[in-house]
């Protein structure tokens, strides 16, 4: 009767937890994406050595910092090695919410950032991942495009892409205001409503859980302790009964001095029984010790 | 002659210098009154014993954060670099609340809640305080982000209340701050009368059933399921949730002893008197005296209100589906609030008020730690929505 239950209950606590484990299994191993691409550029960024190109902004979603070597971009569906970012260096390091450029004017012998390719070579552009066969992201952009104006997500790391307004290498798209979750959220439900009955709800379903699952627990604990009686009665003397077991006399000499404590009987005034942890009064002065010499 | 007067002048510029740094020259009505109140929390300490570990402490601190000086001087809370400012970092990023949480973990028996599991639905019931003074917030025209954080109050919880304070709203940090504390001082006096008008003289009779004995598997199982469970599924309650079940586990493994005996002891002594100290210090008259933080004391009190109502009033529904020896006195729900041990203190005087062989601390130590895990899981939620 009792396994039935136990196995209920347990079935019941494993569901609710099943429920709420969501594993996405097609999890990317590195989470970077294209973020805005400029194709012509004639009075937009320029490089370290003054030129002028097309480039491409790599964006860091995550809220760890991500390594970019060895990864790989390309412009050509057939070629996803196209260029690889070297490896081994601190400066492919993309640090969280943070963008990274990279100049695609095929001239390579710049450095680490410039590419080997142009992006007036064709519409497609994609980042791979290290095994060059897992595509970290990859986007069509329309041609032609307007000299110096860019292509990208309307908002930082979002689905949305459009021609942006202005643009921003190395920066965030849009606008990003601190307090905009809760205006949102506020804007929304004005009154707090929806804000206690999810909130409750989650409180409660935490607790829930732990409710059950302890109340599972109880039950075992239970279960288990009757069994080790059921068996000690049957002979077998359990040891920590043995271990446990109190002379008669110890509950006597704890009654008596409780007894004598409240009642204030003194039959010794100078002494006083304590279950208090005592500490001698000890000083060198009284010790032989220190009036021996440490020396043969 | 010239030369003297030269040395007259630059003397008479130097004393001047020094009154005009001094803090009689400085003073505003609103230092004077915060001393005054700083002066008055370290009375109640030592007078009333209300909370003496942290209204010393925060007492001093309003006092210390409160002598006027001239700015530039470096000395003060709010001036980058200086002393004070380095040990309100610990306040002002949230280091310290989980800190205090790995103590009160430590500290904190959960047997009572392992014996009977079903005081920690009372937990969670009273965290509906937070939500109710977040609503009327919000009613008072607060934004969102500043009504969660004073919201948070009501989960008599000033780890969690700073903790939330300093990534919601950390402008608000001392008023919302000191005003978890003080509340969490007055329980005895808040909690009582509401406690009163929402129990029959019955239901205030009830006699509990016996806990039973926990085992010692119990007790180290629950600190690792409760954090698998709770952080699972809030995630931004980690870091309190994360330290506070750690702390558990070094009290209840039996291995650790000098270890939990650090985090309950000297560590968590340590940040109370830093987090109390520089809470106090934060409380300068020209941020803190302000119509806002009027409002925030007064919705302070009424989520400590509502949660202890909502505590009460979750048992006595609770009670109708429990039969004979199961039901449950409705005087431990006001301990669903965090508030420990102060609230399961309250629910065991009143009752031995009306019955005085009602023994009900140990009952109300069960929702009183569930409070623990039900704000810092509230907080979590709060912060996943509005942060």
């Amino acid at each position: 009767m009792i396994h039935n239950y136990i196995k209920m209950r347990l079935s019941i606590t494993l569901l609710l937890l099943l429920s709420l484990f969501s594993v996405n299994m097609s999890a990317k191993s590195l989470n970077l994406v294209i973020n805005e691409l400029l194709v012509t550029n004639t009075e937009n960024l320029v490089d370290d050595y003054g030129n002028r190109s097309g480039w491409i902004e790599i964006y860091n979603p995550s809220h760890r910092v991500i390594d970019i070597g060895g990864c790989y971009l390309t412009n050509d569906t057939l070629e996803p090695a196209k260029y690889k970012i070297p490896e081994g260096d601190e400066i492919t390091l993309v640090a969280p919410l943070s963008h990274i450029i990279f100049y695609a004017d095929n001239k390579t012998h710049f450095g680490i950032f410039h590419t080997n390719f142009t992006l007036q070579e064709s519409n497609y552009i994609a980042l791979y991942d290290r095994d060059q066969t897992t595509c970290l992201d990859s986007v069509v952009y329309p041609l032609p495009m307007p000299a110096n104006f860019s292509y990208g997500r309307l908002k930082d790391g979002e689905p949305e892409w459009g021609m942006l307004a202005k643009t921003s290498p190395a920066n965030n798209n849009a606008f990003v205001d601190k307090g905009a979750a809760s205006k949102v959220f506020a804007e929304r439900d004005p009154y707090g409503v929806v804000l206690a009955i999810a909130s409750m709800s989650v409180v409660f379903l935490a607790l829930l859980l732990l409710y059950t699952l302890f109340s599972l627990t109880a039950k075992f604990s239970i279960y288990v302790t009757k069994e080790r009686i059921r068996k000690t009665a049957k002979g077998e003397k359990s040891e920590t009964i043995v271990e446990t077991h109190i002379p008669a006399e110890v509950y006597a000499s704890i009654a008596m001095a409780i007894h004598e404590y409240q009642e204030e009987i003194h039959d010794v005034e100078d002494t006083i029984l304590t279950i208090q942890r005592v500490a001698k009064t000890y000083s060198p002065w009284s010790s032989k010790i220190y009036g021996l010499r440490n020396f043969l | 002659m010239i030369q003297q007067d030269n040395l007259l002048s630059f003397l008479l510029n130097s004393i001047n210098k020094i009154i005009l740094s001094t803090g009689f020259a400085n003073v505003e009505i609103g230092n004077i009154i915060m001393i005054i109140v700083g002066i008055m929390f370290i009375y109640l300490a030592i007078k009333k014993e209300w909370e003496p570990m942290l209204l010393v402490p925060i007492g001093f601190g309003m006092i210390v954060g409160n002598i006027p000086f001239l700015e530039g001087t470096d000395v003060g809370i709010k001036e980058e670099g200086t002393v004070l400012n380095i040990l309100y970092s610990g306040v002002r990023h949230g280091w310290y609340p989980p800190l205090v949480f790995l103590g009160i973990g430590a500290m904190t028996d959960f047997s009572s809640l392992i014996s009977n599991p079903k005081l920690l639905l009372i937990g969670a019931a009273a965290q509906f305080g937070i939500f109710g003074a977040y609503a009327i917030a919000l009613a008072f025209g607060f934004p969102a982000n500043e009504a969660g954080a004073i919201g948070i109050i009501g989960g008599a919880d000033g780890p969690t209340a700073i903790f939330v304070t300093s990534i919601l709203s950390p402008h608000l940090l001392g008023a919302i701050a000191v005003s978890a504390y003080s509340y969490m001082a007055l329980v005895p006096v808040i909690q009582p009368p509401v406690m009163r008008l929402l129990t029959t003289k019955k239901e205030r009779l009830i006699h509990m059933k016996k806990p039973r004995a926990v085992t010692q598997t119990e007790k180290v199982v629950f600190p690792i399921m409760g954090l698998l469970l709770t952080t699972f599924i809030v995630p931004s309650g980690l870091p309190l949730l994360g330290m506070l079940f750690f702390g558990n586990l070094l009290k209840e493994s039996g291995v650790t002893n000098r270890l939990a005996d650090t985090a309950k002891g000297p560590m968590i002594d340590i940040v109370t008197i830093l987090l109390g100290f520089t809470v106090g210090a934060s409380t300068q008259a020209a941020f803190f005296l302000t119509t806002k933080s009027i409002f925030i004391f007064m919705l302070g009190a009424f989520s400590f209100i509502i949660a202890t109502a909502a505590g009460v009033m979750f048992v006595k529904i609770f009670n109708l589906f429990l039969k004979g020896e199961n039901k449950i006195n409705p005087l431990i729900g006001n301990a669903g609030v965090s508030a420990v041990p102060a609230s399961a203190r309250v629910s065991h005087m009143m009752g031995l008020k009306y019955d005085p062989t009602n023994y009900l601390i140990m009952h109300a130590m069960g929702p009183n730690v569930a409070g623990v895990i039900g704000s810092a899981v509230a907080a979590g939620i709060i912060l996943s929505f509005l942060s």
